[in-house]
């Protein structure tokens, strides 16, 4: 008798763990569904291009194949950190070590502050920016007939 | 020394002309340092561009030597004026010695004011192409599939190489300066502003502007190596042309037509 009751109770209980499990389980995805829908973060090559020119990276990380100084990469060596890397990189704390450097400099002193204060989506814009430096870019040049008229 | 130094200063003591892309004799630096203000450097000088433009083409090119000399003319004229680079942190200039020193570094405003002297020269033979040129390549027909447009050329950016369409570069002159500026850094200009922007990305015949801004990202390639290029004679760096133009040719995905028999 006393087994029964055990028996049972053992197999209720399962039922209300793996109940409980399967509700948990949903909850999981439409959490993982509902962060998917809110990230509207589009990457887009003009923006990030902007972004590159406005920061201007390459005035001190060089587009020659030699450093400039020991501690200072290339842009070549920037474009192949990897990214979650590169995001570390990104925040001035990592370019500190250079601020005597900027006292006199207003310039990059601006743009190293703009760093920081980048959006969550303009440092992924950034972010590709950077490697796509190391990539290699195809144009294509199209032609078609001109609509411009003459003058 | 880099080994690029030394090969020019080989190349000069053998008594043979520097060759390669970019090549120079020694760019002239004045600091200019007024109180309370960053320190400026003039960069003056004369630097020359050579492109090789590579006839792969099947059928006769009656017009080529015309277009190569306005294509020639045009990308001199578009890369000409003055461009300021704001805190280039750079090897120290010291005025003394009247170089660079690259022990030390410091950041600078760099003002340039450089001649650009740009050749066009045509090539037959692959022999005749350095692993520093610039290589324009002008072949039958480029089948890469885009929408319902013709594909005139096709470049692989910075350093290249660069093709370009020989019946298209006949009724559009200026899409080898297009082409080459890819080689220089310049990406395609989208929107209403492309219509008549040299970088547009569909070509027309009144595609000829370049902005300031664009003169700057040149200007900025081509004076990557500022350091070496006032340090005496300069050639840039490999760029492995020709085995680069051999792995664009061959591309299925490309779709050259050309002549095979004339890339040896």
């Amino acid at each position: 008798m006393d087994l029964n009751i055990t028996k049972l109770s053992l197999g209720n209980l399962l039922l209300v763990l793996l109940t409980l499990s399967c509700i948990n389980r949903n909850n999981d995805s439409s959490e993982t569904l509902a962060k998917i829908k809110t990230d509207t973060c589009k990457i887009d090559q003009e923006k990030a291009d902007a972004l590159g020119s406005d920061i201007s990276c390459t005035s001190c990380h060089t587009l020659a194949e030699e450093r400039v100084s020991p501690n200072v990469f290339t842009m070549k060596e920037v474009s192949d950190m990897d990214s979650l890397k590169l995001r570390d990189f990104l925040f001035i704390i990592k370019h500190k070590k250079n601020l005597s450097l900027y006292k006199d400099a207003p310039i990059t002193k601006q743009r190293l502050k703009k760093i920081d204060s980048l959006s969550d989506c303009d440092r992924k814009n950034l972010i590709h920016y950077i490697k796509e430096y190391n990539r290699p870019h195809l144009y294509i040049l199209r032609t078609a007939e001109d609509t411009i008229p003459e003058k | 020394m880099t080994l690029n130094q030394l090969f020019a200063k080989d190349a000069l003591a053998q008594g043979k002309k520097l060759s390669g892309g970019i090549t120079c004799n020694g760019l002239r630096i004045q600091l200019r340092h007024a109180p309370g203000k960053m320190p400026e450097l003039l960069v003056t000088g004369d630097v020359t561009l050579t492109i090789k433009v590579f006839d792969l083409t099947t059928t006769g090119v009656p017009k080529l030597h015309s277009l190569i000399a306005a294509t020639q003319s045009n990308i001199a004229n578009k890369l000409r004026g003055e461009t300021m680079e704001y805190d280039r942190y750079l090897s120290n200039y010291d005025t003394k010695a009247n170089k660079f020193n690259k022990n030390t570094q410091a950041l600078y405003n760099v003002r340039y004011r450089i001649n650009y002297i740009v050749k066009l020269e045509k090539i037959s033979r692959l022999s005749q192409l350095s692993g520093n040129d610039f290589v324009l390549a002008v072949v039958d027909r480029i089948g890469f599939k885009t929408d319902n447009l013709n594909t005139s050329g096709l470049t692989d950016g910075k350093g290249g190489p660069a093709t370009v369409v020989y019946n298209d570069w006949c009724k559009y002159p200026n899409i080898s300066t297009h082409e080459f500026f890819h080689t220089l850094g310049l990406g395609h200009i989208k929107g209403t502003s492309s219509k008549k922007s040299l970088m547009g990305e569909v070509a027309g015949t009144h595609n000829n502007a370049v902005s300031l801004n664009e003169l700057f990202i040149m200007n900025k390639y081509l004076m990557a190596n500022l350091v070496d290029m006032s340090n005496g004679q300069y050639a840039s760096p490999t760029l492995n042309t020709a085995e680069n133009l051999r792995k664009f040719l061959n591309n299925p995905t490309n779709g050259f037509k050309y002549n095979k028999a004339k890339f040896r």
